[in-house]
């Protein structure tokens, strides 16, 4: 299979002024194929904007360099630009302009022109079922047709490469469903090599051909989804809250002990990981084969140690699991 | 190369497809410039408040060889608002004056004895002001020439007079020497003095003395190539005149079409034919500019909000050189400005028309040194934008210090009405626009000190802007 996307040694470091030198991203090396659905996985600030920046040629790296279709984004800018369509995040249009003066904008930067560019035009609004309302502004639209228009953007001068950020961000189940046949039909029908990052497991799960899981700027674990969850094995995942108590070592220690099954235990604290953490009651995160049957066992060491037990979740393995499996942390957090 | 073009094109859409910035764009500065020129300006004459300004005018004309005294013209017209008694009327023997006289009564605005409110400044004026206090003693000999100027600039600085029209003592013999096919032509100048607090006011007696001149070169140029007709192909039939003949000629010279005569009758011409359509682009001009600065600098900073939106990454990430985002950005904000002020001054010059009842070129007939101008301040507004962008740290930060920025240039450069001294004016670009878009308007064609000025001020900005902006701003 050719290599459609490489990075070598791809590293991004930032000045701060009272941390100093901050490394966002440390030397990462990645090979995707062509006609693949990569996903990068990670929570906020383990480096996924700084990397997908770096290969699509927003961000200078400070060591290394990536490569789209052979070119190199640093000595080759612009035959790597051309191969590439982005789909950002963000609703990348211009409010006051209709759906098909957007387009039109977009298309030139790239190089098309004429009757190219309308065909072009044409194509991608019938692509996104759109066409009817190409004459109204963008602004006039709803959060899921602006969603569409913006993935038109992004795939009208017909890339190689689409890099898609989140895009499924903000909309309802209906147009997510849209959009995630339309990343599939991509590749299936168009041979497209997609670059995805989302915060969504699902999503992940369902749609890539490989995983990259990034955090504190390294790949962490790479390969399929199938592979990575293997990574954990038949393992649980049972998440108790435990409200404000602090679950202290001795306890954590002999749960791992003495129930049978249990492989890990470990105390993530309430808020202790910043403002954006999202869990405001303490949670008990055990690792266990057979988590149902050893259930009943920790309810009982949790009494015996005064912890009051709020809820409990009982995950499958899936690639949070692999995530919280490698960090100890939650994929959201 | 042509994506260059592409983004400025699309820069100029979005700005003028976007409605809330069309309201500060066009509609405000429309709105108040229209309320003022209504308010001050009139729908009529009678409800004119520019009018009666008071002139003094010091006459040192000698006249010239053959009793010439145009001095003498352009003074009586100013204090009397007629030709001086014996030179009225001989246009009733001249074969246009008639139809002169009829278009003129079909004419809206102020006459020439309406507007200006001569006295002639002399010795006994002088020491009047002077034995009240008025004005100190001037710094010269008693009853001379000297003294007499002094006296009246400082009267003018006092506010005793909006102007002083001071007609040099070769002013005749300059005229009559242009009527003299072989003597090469004689300099001399008339010097207006104007309060730099009544700007307005010293402004239209300017193109009045300018108005009356011309007319007075031009009869002259006519009897200059009439005597030199006669003499080639009649010679004795020149001899042979009489002087009353020859008086005749003189006043006709000037009559028709010209109408010197007429001028105490008819709105001065060269400049703009009402108040209402000088104070629109005195106030015009200036609240364009000022909200020009708005656009000018909403445009660049522009930038930071593509950067939020991704617009500015989708830019870069696309095949498209970083120079030619830059650049084409720059550009289009450029013809955004200037295409704001070009429909400013079209609607502008509509709304004088309506207020005048027909079509008024408000902002004069020199339409190459109007564009010229228009391109100039555009250059300014945009550098300022530019160097806003470069300085400032992000676009909080740029939309305080811009809109506190922008209120001092337009309250320094007279755009909210009221006048500073030039001294302390001159600061503001707005001054040099304002300037330039009033000396258009009057008929006087030398902008090139202001369109200089603005092209220089944006030029400098713009690159200093441009390299800070360019050396701190990622994407």
């Amino acid at each position: 299979m050719d290599i459609m996307v490489e990075t070598k040694d791809l590293a991004k470091s930032y000045h701060n002024g009272q941390k100093g030198e901050v490394q966002a991203v440390k030397g990462i090396s990645l090979q995707i194929q062509k006609g693949q659905i990569f996903s990068l996985l990670g929570p906020n600030g383990a480096g996924k904007t700084t990397t997908i920046s770096m290969i699509s040629g927003l961000l200078q790296p400070t060591r290394g360099d990536a490569f789209i279709g052979g070119y190199s984004i640093s000595r080759q800018p612009l035959q790597a630009k051309r191969l590439l369509g982005i789909v950002p995040q963000e609703i990348a249009l211009y409010p006051s302009l209709t759906a098909r003066q957007n387009l039109d904008f977009f298309g030139r930067m790239y190089g098309l022109r004429g009757k190219d560019l309308a065909k072009r035009i044409d194509a991608m609004l019938d692509f996104v079922d759109l066409a009817d309302r190409q004459s109204d502004r963008i602004e006039t639209y709803s959060g899921g047709m602006k969603r569409r228009v913006n993935i038109a953007a992004g795939l009208l001068h017909d890339p190689q490469v689409v890099y898609m950020d989140e895009p499924t961000v903000g909309i309802d189940p209906q147009s997510r469903r849209r959009i995630l046949d339309t990343v599939k039909l991509l590749r299936d029908r168009r041979g497209m090599t997609v670059l995805y990052t989302t915060h969504l497991m699902e999503e992940a799960q369902e749609l890539s051909d490989v995983v990259g899981i990034i955090d504190h700027g390294e790949i962490i674990a790479l390969g399929t989804p199938g592979d990575l969850i293997q990574q954990v094995g038949e393992q649980d995942k049972l998440i108790l809250k435990v409200g404000q108590t602090v679950v202290g070592p001795e306890t954590l220690e002999r749960i791992r002990t003495t129930v049978d099954g249990v492989t890990r235990a470990i105390f993530d604290p309430p808020g202790e990981s910043g403002d954006d953490k999202a869990n405001t009651s303490g949670l008990l995160i055990i690792s266990a084969l057979r988590g149902r049957k050893a259930l009943p066992f920790i309810f009982r060491v949790a009494e015996e140690a005064g912890i009051e037990i709020e809820s409990v979740e009982i995950r499958e393995p899936d690639l949070e699991a692999v995530f919280l499996n490698l960090t100890g942390r939650e994929l959201r957090d | 190369m042509d994506r260059l073009w592409v983004i400025a094109f699309k820069e100029v859409r979005t700005r003028f497809t976007d409605r809330r910035l069309l309201l500060i764009m066009l509609a405000a500065p429309l709105a108040i410039a229209t309320i003022i020129g209504l308010a001050f300006g009139g729908l009529g004459r009678s409800s004119s408040p520019i009018q009666n300004i008071p002139v003094a005018v010091i006459n040192h004309d000698q006249p010239g060889a053959n009793g010439e005294a145009f001095g003498g013209i352009l003074a009586g017209l100013l204090t009397q608002g007629q030709l001086p008694s014996g030179m009225d009327s001989s246009a009733s023997s001249c074969p246009q004056s008639s139809a002169s006289q009829s278009s003129s009564s079909s004419t809206t605005g102020l006459t020439l004895g309406e507007l200006i409110d001569g006295t002639a400044f002399d010795d006994a004026a002088a020491q009047k002001l002077i034995a009240d206090n008025t004005i100190p003693a001037p710094n010269a000999a008693a009853g001379s020439p000297e003294y007499l100027d002094a006296a009246a600039r400082a009267a003018v600085d006092k506010g005793t007079y909006a102007a002083v029209v001071i007609i040099p003592a070769n002013y005749s013999a300059s005229l009559a020497s242009i009527a003299n096919p072989i003597q090469a032509p004689a300099a001399a100048t008339v010097m207006v003095y104007a309060n730099a607090g009544q700007e307005l006011a010293g402004s239209i007696v300017h193109s009045v003395v300018d108005s009356i001149t011309s007319q007075l070169v031009s009869g002259n140029i006519a009897i200059g190539a009439t005597f030199a007709e006669l003499a080639a192909s009649q010679p004795a039939a020149l001899a042979g005149a009489s002087k009353l003949d020859l008086e005749k000629v003189f006043g006709c010279a000037f009559t028709p079409g010209n109408d010197l005569a007429l001028l105490a009758n008819v709105p001065v011409q060269a400049s703009p034919t009402s108040t209402a359509g000088m104070l629109l682009v005195t106030f015009g001009s200036a609240q364009a500019l000022f909200f020009a600065l708005f656009t000018g600098q909403m445009g660049i900073l522009s930038m930071y909000d593509e950067r939020r939106n991704w617009t500015l990454q989708r830019m870069v990430a696309s095949p498209t050189p970083r120079w030619a985002i830059l650049g084409g950005k720059l550009l289009g904000v450029l013809a955004s400005v200037l295409f704001q002020l070009l429909c400013l001054v079209v609607a502008l010059t509509l709304v004088g028309s309506l207020i005048e009842g027909h079509l008024v070129f408000i902002w004069g007939t020199d339409l190459a040194r109007l564009a010229l101008v228009l391109l100039a301040v555009s250059v300014s507004v945009s550098g300022l934008g530019m160097f806003l962008a470069g300085i400032l740290k992000g676009i909080e930060q740029a939309n305080i210090v811009s809109s506190v920025l922008n209120i001092a240039l337009g309250v320094l450069g007279g755009g909210f009405g009221f006048q500073l001294p030039a001294s302390v004016s001159q600061i503001s670009f707005i001054y040099w626009g304002r300037q330039a878009f009033e000396t258009l308007a009057a008929g006087r064609g030398d902008v090139s000190t202001n369109v200089l000025v603005l092209f220089v001020e944006g030029a400098v900005m713009f690159v200093i802007g441009l390299f800070l902006f360019n050396r701190r701003f990622e994407v």
